[in-house]
Formats: C-alpha cells, structure tokens, sequence
C-alpha cells in the first residue's frame, strides 16, 4: 500500500539520567516506528519512559542531565537525526516544521509574555519563510482549524485569557502550523476535563486525518488509546513490552503486565460484579539496570524461566503482534469479586439530607470597590442514605468539591440547609460542630498535600484520637494506631516515617487510617484516586469498599471519572454549574441517562475495548462550560445543548421523577415530551 | 538516612567546607579571645607604636601601640555577640508579626504589612544609623538598631509562607479533624514555615556583621577604646598609604567572615530546601 | 490597569505617611530634649528653653507634633538643624543633586552590568565565566564597602596613581575631572547592587530555561539566541525588576558610606555629620526624601511589572 511509508522509525534507543549520586535507565532500548497517516498510541503508567522516549528522538532534552546513549532515529528512512547535535541546524528545521510536538499543560506550555498568534506565526515566519501578513493570515486559518471561535480577535491575546481546553486548541494549532509530517501528542488531554479532552482529541483526529499527519499519542489512559490508536505500544520501566494493532492487544493480550493493567481498571461499560484486580508492588526504580523481565517482582504469572533466563526479548504473537514475555498461556480472565455478591446494608435512614443548598463567595466587581457574588452553588438537593455510596460526579468548576466543603462546614453556606441524622449543620457555631467534625470525614485528592510533612505517619494517624480525646495515654494511642494501620494494610513498623518517604498509594492509606480513626459514619472522598496510577487506583478502590463494609460507612464519592464512580457507587448524582441535573441509580443512569449533559459526560468517556468503542455513540458537546460568573439564564446547560428548546432559555427546570423509573430524577423539560 | 543526605547536600562544595571553617575559627577566636590574645587590647604602648608585623606582634600595633591581633580577637567577640543577639530580635519579632499577619489577615495584615513596607523603603543602613543615633551609642541600642531593620524582611517572608501554607490540604485536613486555631498554628503552621526564616536568619549574620562594622566605622558603633573591626578601619585609614595593613587586615577579616556567613547560608538554604537547589 | 496603578499610588501614600511618622518617632525616642540640644550650652536659660520648646511644638501631643511637622515638611520647611542653626532645607538642597547624580550612575552601571554578567552567567552554567562571576558577585555582596573603597583608593590611587584619592570636582568646573573622581564611588556604590543583580538575573534565567514553554520554543526549531532573547529574557527580567526595586534602596544606603570616604559633598556626608552630632532633623529630613525616592522607584517598578506582565496588566485592570 502507499500508506507504508515510515516516517519515523526508532531504534534501540537507550536514554539515562545522570544525576550526581545516581543515575536513572529511563529508556532501556525502545524501537518502534511509525507509517504516514498512522494513530499509534504509547500507553504506560507515569515513570515507564513514554514521554522520554519521545522527548528524546527529537532531542528535546536538557543535557546534562539526560544522556542518549544508544540508539538510532531514522526520519523518513533517511539519515540518523541522533547523530546531528541537540541544538544543531539540521534538527532545527526538523522541530516544527516535520516533527510537532504537543504537550501535557497546555497552560504553562504558552509564553506567558507573548501573543498566542505571534507564538503560532514564528515558526510558520521561521520554517515557510512566509512575511509578518502571510503569517498572520496562516495564524487564523490554522485557529479556524482547531475551532478556536472569533481567532481575529483573539490573535492577539495573551495565554492566560484562554482556558486549559483553548490553550490545547493552541497548541495543536501550533503544532499544525508548518504542515508536519508527523505530531506527537505527549500526555496532551491529561491535564483537562473529559468532555474537553473528547473535544480536543476528536479535534486533533480530525485534523490529521484530513492532512495525512501520522500521530503519536503518548497517554497513560488505556480508553484513549482503544478509541483511537490504529496501532499501540505498551512500556513499561523503559522498555516496550508489547506492541500490536489495538484491537490485538486489547482482545488478547500477550504480556502479563497488559493483563494486568487491563484487569485493573474499572470500565465503563463494566458489570457491577467485576472485581479490579490491582497489581501490586511498585514499578522498578530503574537506577539500576535489570538482569530478569523488569515486572517479574509484581508478576502474578511469572515460571521459573523468568527467573533463570534474562530479559525477555519481544517475539512475533500473531500478525504484527510483539510481546517480551515467557509465558505463552496467560490467564486473561476476570474475576467476580466476592464482596459486591454480598449485599450491602443500606438502610433507609437518611444520613446526610442537603437541601436546595446555596454558597456564593464574594469578589470583588468591575466598578470601583462594588463587590458582587460569585454563585458557586444554586440550589443543590441530595441526600445519602446510610450505608449507600453516593457519587458525584461533574466537570472542574462546577461545584463539587463546594458541596463537600459546605458539609464539612469548611464554608458557611449562603443559604440552604445540610441535615446530618436530622440535625442542622449549617446553624452550629463552631464550638457546637465539634462533636460532629468526628463523625464526618474527608479524603483529599492529593495524598501528599494532605499530609503534614513534618510530622511521622504515626502521629498524623493519631491526632484524631488526641483532639476528640478517644484514646487516653500513649499505649491506648498506639495502640489504635495499630489497629488503624493494619485496617488500611500498612505495616506499623513504617509508623515513624515521614510523608515524603511513602509512595503515592501509601500516602493515600495514610490519609484514609486518619479518617478512620475518629470511627466516622459518613466519609467525604473528594476524587481519592484521580492523583494515583491505574494499578494504585485499584488497590485503594478496593480498600475503600472493604472497609465500608466492615464499618457500615456511608460515602459521598466525589470525581470526574464516570467509570471509577460507576465502579464504587450505588446511587449516582450529575452536577452541572452549581446544580444536580440528574441523579439516578447507578445501573439507570447508565443504562438510561436523560440529561443531555449525562448523556454526553458518557459518551466522552472511551472505554479500553476497540470494538466497543467502534460502535459507540458519540455525542458532542457545543462550546466549553462557562464559569460560574457567567451562568447562563434558564437551564444553565442550554447554550451547549443540541436538542434545547425555548422552555431551556427561560426557566430553570426542576429535578424530576421519571415516571417509569422510580428514584431516577432529571432536570431536563424536553424528557417531559 | 536523612542527615546524611543532609550533610553531604551541605558540603558538596569545597568552598563550603573552607568557609565552615572559617567560621569555626571566628566562634573559636570569639569565645576564647581573653585565653588567645597576647595582649591586652586596650593598652596603649607608645613605646611600641606603629609597629610592622613581626613575631612578637604578629599583625603589628596601631597608632596607640596597641597590638593588632589582640583588638583583633576581641573585635571577633563583639561581632559575634552583637551579630547573634541582633539577628535573634529581628528573627523573633519578624516570625511573631509574619504569622499574625498571614494567619489572621484583614486589618491586623494590613496593619503589619503597611508598617513593614514603610520600614522596608527606609535603606537599612540609614534606619540602623538613625535609630542609632535616636537611643544614643550602646552596645544593646546596636543590637536593637540592626536587629529592627531586619524585621521587616522576615515579616514578609514569614507572612508569605503562612498565606501559601495556610491554604495547603494538611491545614484543612487539621480543621476537618477539628482542631483549635491556636493548635493549628502551633502544630501545622509555624514548624512547616519557619525553616525558611531559619536560613534567612541564618543568612542575615553575616549582613548584621557587616552593619555593625559600618556603624563602627562611621563613629557611630562601638566607641573607643574597645577594639571593634569596623572601627579599626577607620582608624587605619589615615595610614593607608604608609601602613596600609592596619586598615586592610581587619577589613579584610570581615570581608572574609560575611563572605563565609553568606556561602554557608546558601549551602544551608540549598541543603535543606531541595526545590530552590537550581539556583546555584 | 488604571485602577491597578490607582490601588498601587493610594498604597504608596499610606506608606510614605508611615515613614515620616517613623522618623518623626525619633525625636521621641531620642534620650534627652530636642530643645536642650538645639540650644546646647544655652540651654542654661530657662525662658529661652521654654520658648524654643513651644516653637519647636515640643509642649503639644505627639501626634500634633507629627502632624505640624509634616504639615512643615509638605511646605518645604524641614526645620532648623540643631548643629548649625540653619534651616535644613538649604544644607540638604545644595547637596541634593550631587547625591543624586552618583545614585543615577551607580543604579544605570548596577543595571546594565548586572544583567550582562548574570545573562553571562547563566548561558555559560558551570563554566568558567559562570564561576568567576560567582566569585565576584559573592565578594561584592559580602565586602564592606568601606573596605573596598580603601582597597580601590590604595590600589589605584595611592599604588597606580591613575585615579584621584578622593574629592569632588563639579562637572560645571572640569568635566574630565568631574568624572575621574566619579568612577571609584560610583563603582563601589553600584557594587553590591551589581552583586545582587547578577545572581537574580542569572537565577531567574536558569528557572526560566526550565518551563514548559521554552521546551515548546526549543521544539518549534527556534534558533537558540531567538528561544534565550524573545522568549527566556522577557520572562527572566519580571523578578529581576523586584530586585532593582530594592536595589535603589541599598544604593542610596551606600551613599552614606562612600560620600563619607571619598569626601563627597553630597547628602550622605551631611548625614554622616549629623549623626556625629546628634543633628535629628537633618536625619529627618534624608530619610523622608530618600524613602520618597525609593517608594517612587518601588512605584514605577510596580507599573513597569504591569507593562512586562500582561497577566498582571489585563487581570489587575478588568476585573
């Protein structure tokens, strides 16, 4: 075919950090190529070599400390680009004009200090030799491209006035602006929101499909790479460890770390049964190079010839299909998980009841010293029943984490009550709330930000127990400590460490024993998992529904990712720009979401399986989410909504029960019709 | 496991090990400046003066035949106490203001951040000569001269870092727990902010030395005959094109200690902040 | 923008009111009478020490006192100076724009050669030109101006005899001459300023050249002078204008010293003079018009932040 062209293809590329006292195999060998027109995605938890790898072809790294020692890059089968130097002619006008690169933030990856089209035209100025006019006259095409609205006008401003999404737009016109041959896309959605992330990723397929531009999309999220890679790579501390069409890797996979990622992320699309499985340990520190298969100390399938043998070497599986590993009959089966078969007892005591809750902060307005209020929250209606795990899920901005900081009293709501068992929080002075601080709890987002680093593990695990006086003298202390330890399943022999000596997912343990310590009967878990690595991510989702079991713990889940929150929660809520538009069981929602918002927050969402994923509706969305300041009349969501009607534009619909549906609410009119 | 990273961060330079010493060598002479000088400090010996270097006074005698080395050893005590104590009231007043600042904001921020402001605009050697001046020459109005123009700095700085970790998870963690204001400064606030203020105390030794010296010089600091580096400067100055080293040697003795100060509060700042590292 | 800088000049006021109370305070704090002093051996006299007192307002409230002094002051009358019984605006306005010419210079050399050398330093990190510069900038911040203006006078004037010793010749009478005795104190007043510029500079470039944007830059194919002057040096110099901001401070700090040793008639070498003799309003006086300088300075480093930083020039004047 005339497709096959390669335009990049790597080979055993070995790149190390040397630091002063250590030095970091961070790329141990990688080969790989890509064709013309190609989608190949590179997947790997954080620290495998994905990025470098990429950074390092184009030699995009600081030297010192990153050294290429190995390796051969070969750009249209023509000459070694390694061999030019980091900074040397040749591989100038190879960086953005043939190779594009788009990176992880796109908010601190734009000069602050220059116009985003001045940013664009210099490398079109630079690598097309066109003049200051052409140039700008290219900047704007190139933003129409990207569905960036208005680019005339906004060629001019700076980077701060765009979103995150906007400035990813940005970045890809960026990258586009010289007609590249191949553009790599490093972690490029990571940092945004999901249905942005659907926006820009459809946006940038669209893109290169139209161009012909092979793609490289560098992610640690399997759904990204299922929905859209043609071709995919999985590293694994600096190596690839398998590689293949997608729909081969994802149906049967070869490697037993492959197997293992997929068994440990929830899916969307997942039976309410299915149990993760996490693989435990830790990836290799890589400061000092292998001897056997780099994942054999977590492997669960490992025989006795990883052990004995070296490092695996990767061998043809099928047409196209590599993988580095010994064991040629891998257990790909998943597990039913024997907790969700047991039921749980949720009662019909409502534990938490918020009520037409509202929450404004005040700013400061445009005239001179008038202050307006920043209506964060408006009128959000829930409740939780004991035992129950409630998610709550929504965009960045909408509100969320508000609602947990109300209820905790963080913030003095503006109106609205929050009944706890009955009583009203929102009326206690803080003297009266203490009593209650032990019964409600908070599991922050960031493990280690909520950990104060100059105390030991032990005495962050404690200070519960000092403040509500619940254990007296130092034994009993340690003695729940102890205990407390052991629930989360840490060693207490660790309890003197300071927080920066654990790992993420050790942190986040820390963070849950504290919670647990006051014996808590609601806990606030504000995105838990959403800072740890897939495989971390299991092993805490499942510790929470262990213990929530053991102790009869009711969950506010917050979090941005559907598929996690399906995964833990029995009851489902939707918010969007300070309000619930849907809340439904679990299994209704996602059988039956009514909310178009629902409906497209869903199908945003890729689920790690190219063969649903080919058949999957998608629904895009108009626009970004405004911020709060600037909430639309009527139904906040109706300015981005493809089916709104003029009742939308007026007045703001109302929750509402579905009739064939009890307990499943929305607040949509046009499912009145 | 962590004080040896500690340690082996601080001395990574060579110019770090020397300066360490040095300073080691200034405390030592400091402290034990009535045991190592030969002479008295303040005895005048006509006889003798203005003496060149030799071997029974190693850095020769002044104008008044006073021997060099011994004034010298003495000046290193008077440096020293008036450096620490100095640098100890500008540490503890900045740390106290800072936190009351960063902690309670509103008016008591403002209050406190106006008057650091106006202090700051005010060049510290000229509010340390003019408080000077107000209280009159004593060695404890030097000390509180000097150490009050240091406040305003820590005050920012102390303020600063209380805004940043105020906001950080832990502190709303300690709130959710349900812990009292007061233990939460205590606990969470003050031990997680003050190693910044520690390096800059740290740091500003060798800028109060250095104060004191210029004080010194001027006429203003200590007053004869107790022998001050800063005024045995000024003294050596009318002999500069003969003798030049009866001014040079102290200066540079000075030089050479708040360059030590300076150095080692670097290292100690690089060594235990690892974030910053990259400046140096 | 604009109500930014409106916020910035109220801020300024308030300050510069606290400054002139500070140095009010000094009076108060000040062991003994003001009017003793003033009087001096004529202080015998009981009727002409109460009289002075009243007309020197010691007899009111110290905030009248304060504020009939400032009241004065913003009048251009900045008392009589206790040591020479002159009004003091006439000793500090002949001396003024000498002051003031050396702080100019010695703040355009600190500028010009801080940035050269902390830009130096930075593009040749851990190279020869960069441990040198360290080198220098340690000694400049660490040394005692007072010694190296000796070390300078004895090297260059008493050794080499190339410079004069020291002086003051009007560039009105013999600008060659004029500026032969400048270049020594306008270096060693520039000095540490120097010293602390170039650590800033070539700090904030280092931290610069490690943002994600100059990784974009450097993957564009820009050439490396374009990425380190359109891109990097922009960003570095905002928290460099912070440090010049203080800078003015220190310099004008120095003049005290270097007038002094170098014999310049300028306003530090009256303040010298006035602390000798206990002069509190001449004291007085320089602190108001030095701080007054510095918080213009501090001033119109805040407004130039705002021209640099467009994050700070379109946020702080929309919203």
């Amino acid at each position: 075919m005339a497709e096959e062209k390669r335009i990049i293809e790597v080979q055993n590329l070995r790149t190390e950090f040397r630091m002063k006292r250590r030095t970091v195999y961070a790329v141990n060998g990688v080969s790989y190529y890509v064709n013309a027109g190609e989608i190949v995605g590179v997947v790997g938890e954080s620290g495998c070599g994905k990025s470098v790898t990429q950074m390092s072809s184009l030699q995009l790294l600081l030297s010192p400390p990153a050294k290429i020692t190995d390796g051969k890059v070969l750009f249209e089968g023509k000459k070694d680009i390694l061999s030019y130097g980091s900074e040397s002619e040749e591989i100038r006008t190879l960086r953005g004009a043939e190779i594009a690169m788009i990176f992880q933030e796109p908010m601190t990856s734009l000069n602050p200090v220059l116009t985003i089209g001045e940013q664009i035209a210099e490398s079109v100025r630079l690598h097309m030799g066109m003049n200051r006019k052409q140039a700008r006259e290219r900047v704007i095409e190139l933003l129409r491209l990207v569905n960036i609205p208005d680019p005339e006008s906004r060629y001019g401003q700076y980077p701060h006035e765009f979103s995150g999404g906007m400035c990813q737009r940005i970045m890809i016109a960026m990258a586009m602006a010289c007609n590249p041959k191949l553009l790599i896309a490093d972690e490029a959605t990571t940092a945004l929101d999901v249905t942005t992330q659907a926006q820009i990723l459809e946006t940038l397929q669209e893109v290169v499909k139209k161009t012909n531009t092979a793609l490289i999309i560098v992610t640690h999220n399997l759904g990204i790479v299922a929905r859209y890679a043609d071709r995919i790579y999985v590293m694994y501390a600096g190596r690839v460890i398998e590689s293949g069409r997608a729909e081969d890797i994802f149906k049967n996979p070869q490697h037993a770390y492959t197997i293992g990622l997929l068994n440990s992320v929830p899916r969307l699309d997942d039976d309410k049964t299915r149990a993760l499985i996490p693989i435990d340990g830790m990836p290799p520190n890589l400061q000092t190079e292998s001897a056997h298969c780099p994942f054999l100390p977590r492997c669960t399938q490992a025989l006795p010839e990883c052990q004995s043998k070296g490092v695996p070497e990767m061998e043809e599986r099928g047409c196209g299909h590599f993988a580095a590993c010994y064991n040629r009959s891998l257990d790909r089966s998943l597990r039913i998980s024997k907790d969700t078969l047991e039921t749980k007892h949720i009662s019909e005591e409502r534990i938490l009841d918020i009520r037409d809750l509202h929450m404004g902060f005040p700013v400061k307005g445009k005239n001179y010293g008038g202050r307006t209020t920043l209506k964060v929250l408006e009128g959000v209606n829930l409740y939780l029943r004991k035992g129950e795990t409630l998610g709550l899920v929504g965009e960045s901005g909408c509100g969320k984490t508000t609602v947990a900081k109300c209820v905790l009293r963080l913030y003095a709501p503006t109106g609205g009550s929050i009944l706890y068992k009955g009583t009203e929080l929102t009326a206690l002075k803080e003297k009266e709330l203490r009593p209650y601080r032990k019964n409600i709890q908070f599991i922050f987002q960031d493990p280690f930000g909520s950990l104060d680093p100059r105390q030991s593990i032990g005495d962050i695990v404690g200070e519960p127990l000092k403040v509500h006086h619940l254990a007296e003298g130092k034994e009993a202390v340690r003695r729940r400590v102890k205990e407390l330890f052991e629930m989360v399943g840490l060693d207490y022999a660790m309890s003197s460490r300071a927080p920066h000596e654990l790992s993420g997912g050790q942190r986040q343990r820390i963070g849950i024993a504290r919670a647990l310590a006051s014996e808590p009967e609601l806990i606030i878990c504000d995105e838990p998992v959403s800072a740890l690595d897939v495989s971390v991510q299991a092993q805490i989702l499942n510790l929470l529904e262990s213990i929530q079991r053991k102790m009869n713990l009711s969950y506010l889940f917050i979090a941005h990712d559907l598929s996690v929150v399906r995964h833990i929660s029995d009851r489902i809520a939707v918010m969007y720009l300070g309000r619930i538009v849907e809340i439904a069981d679990c299994d209704q929602l996602y059988r039956n979401p009514v909310h178009p918002y629902t409906k497209a927050l869903l199908s945003a969402i890729p689920i790690p399986d190219p063969e649903v994923e080919k058949s999957r509706e998608r629904i895009p969305l108009l626009g970004e989410m405004p911020s709060v300041s600037r909430r639309p009349e009527g139904c906040s969501f109706h300015p981005r909504c493809t089916c709104a009607c003029e009742a939308c534009r007026e007045s703001i619909p109302q929750l509402v029960e579905l009739k064939e549906e009890p307990g499943h609410f929305a607040a949509c009119p046009v499912m009145y019709r | 496991m962590k004080d040896r990273l500690f340690w082996s961060a601080f001395f990574a330079k060579k110019a770090v090990i020397i300066c360490f010493a040095v300073l080691c060598l200034f405390v030592l002479a400091a402290v034990f400046a009535p045991v190592l000088a030969p002479y008295s400090p303040t005895a005048i010996s006509l006889a003798e003066k203005e003496m060149a270097p030799s071997l029974k006074h190693l850095f020769g005698t002044d104008s008044l035949g006073r021997d060099v080395l011994s004034r010298m050893l003495y000046g290193a005590r008077i440096s020293l106490s008036i450096s620490l104590v100095s640098v100890l009231i500008g540490g503890f007043s900045g740390m106290i203001l800072g936190t009351l600042a960063g902690y309670f904001g509103g008016v008591v921020d403002l209050v406190i951040s106006r008057c650091a402001d106006a202090l700051i605009s005010i060049p510290p050697i000229v509010l340390t000569i003019a408080i000077g001046t107000a209280l009159g020459q004593s060695m404890l109005n030097i000390m509180i001269a000097v150490g009050i123009s240091s406040i305003p700095g820590n005050i920012r700085m102390m303020r600063g870092k209380v805004l940043s970790v105020k906001e950080r998870d832990f502190v709303t963690a300690a709130r959710v727990i349900g812990e009292e204001n007061r233990w939460i400064m205590l606990r969470h606030l003050i031990p997680n902010c003050i190693s910044p203020l520690i390096i800059s105390v740290a740091m500003s030794l060798g800028g109060a030395i250095m104060a004191e010296a210029a004080l010194s010089f001027l006429g203003i600091g200590i007053q004869p005959p107790n022998p001050a580096w800063g005024t045995m400067v000024s003294d050596g100055m009318r002999f500069l094109e003969t003798k030049p080293y009866l001014a040079l040697i102290p200066g540079f003795a000075i030089m050479v200690v708040v360059l030590s100060f300076n150095i080692v509060g670097d290292a100690l700042r690089d060594a235990l902040d690892p974030r910053i590292r990259g400046n140096s | 923008m604009g109500k930014y800088i409106i916020k910035r000049v109220a801020q300024a006021f308030v300050v510069m009111f606290l400054v002139t109370l500070i140095s009010y305070a000094l009076i108060q704090i000040m062991p003994g009478d003001a009017a003793v002093i003033y009087l001096g051996s004529d202080a015998a006299n009981e009727e002409l020490l109460a009289r002075t007192r009243a007309e020197m307002n010691l007899d009111k409230p110290f905030v009248v006192q304060w504020v009939l002094w400032l009241a004065n002051f913003v009048r251009g009358d900045f008392g009589k100076s206790f040591h020479f019984h002159v009004p003091v605006r006439d000793l500090i306005m002949e001396r003024l724009d000498i002051t003031f010419t050396l702080g100019f210079f010695a703040l355009m050399l600190s500028v010009v050669v801080g940035i050269i050398l902390g830009i130096t330093a930075a593009t040749h990190r851990n190279g020869l030109w960069d441990n040198l510069i360290n080198v220098f900038a340690n000694v400049g911040i660490s040394a005692p101006s007072f010694w190296i203006s000796l070390l300078c006078i004895y090297i260059f004037a008493l050794h080499f005899r190339i410079l004069p010793v020291q002086g003051y010749v009007p560039p009105k009478k013999d600008l060659g001459e004029a500026v032969r005795h400048m270049i020594l104190p306008c270096f060693i007043m520039a000095l540490p300023s120097i010293a602390t510029m170039t650590r800033q500079t070539r700090a904030s470039i280092l931290d610069v050249l490690n943002e994600d944007y100059v990784r974009t830059a450097r993957s564009k194919g820009l050439k490396k002078n374009v990425i380190l002057y359109k891109h990097v040096l922009k960003n570095a110099l905002i928290p460099v204008l912070t440090v010049l901001g203080m800078s003015i401070a220190s310099l004008f700090g120095g003049s005290v010293m270097v007038e002094q040793i170098f014999n310049i008639p300028g306003m530090g070498q009256l303040v010298t003079n006035a602390v000798l003799n206990r002069d509190i309003p001449i004291i007085q006086a320089f602190i108001v018009i030095i701080s007054l300088v510095i918080i213009l300075s501090a001033l119109l480093v805040d407004i130039a932040y705002g021209i640099v930083d467009p994050r700070i020039r379109i946020a702080k004047g929309e919203n």
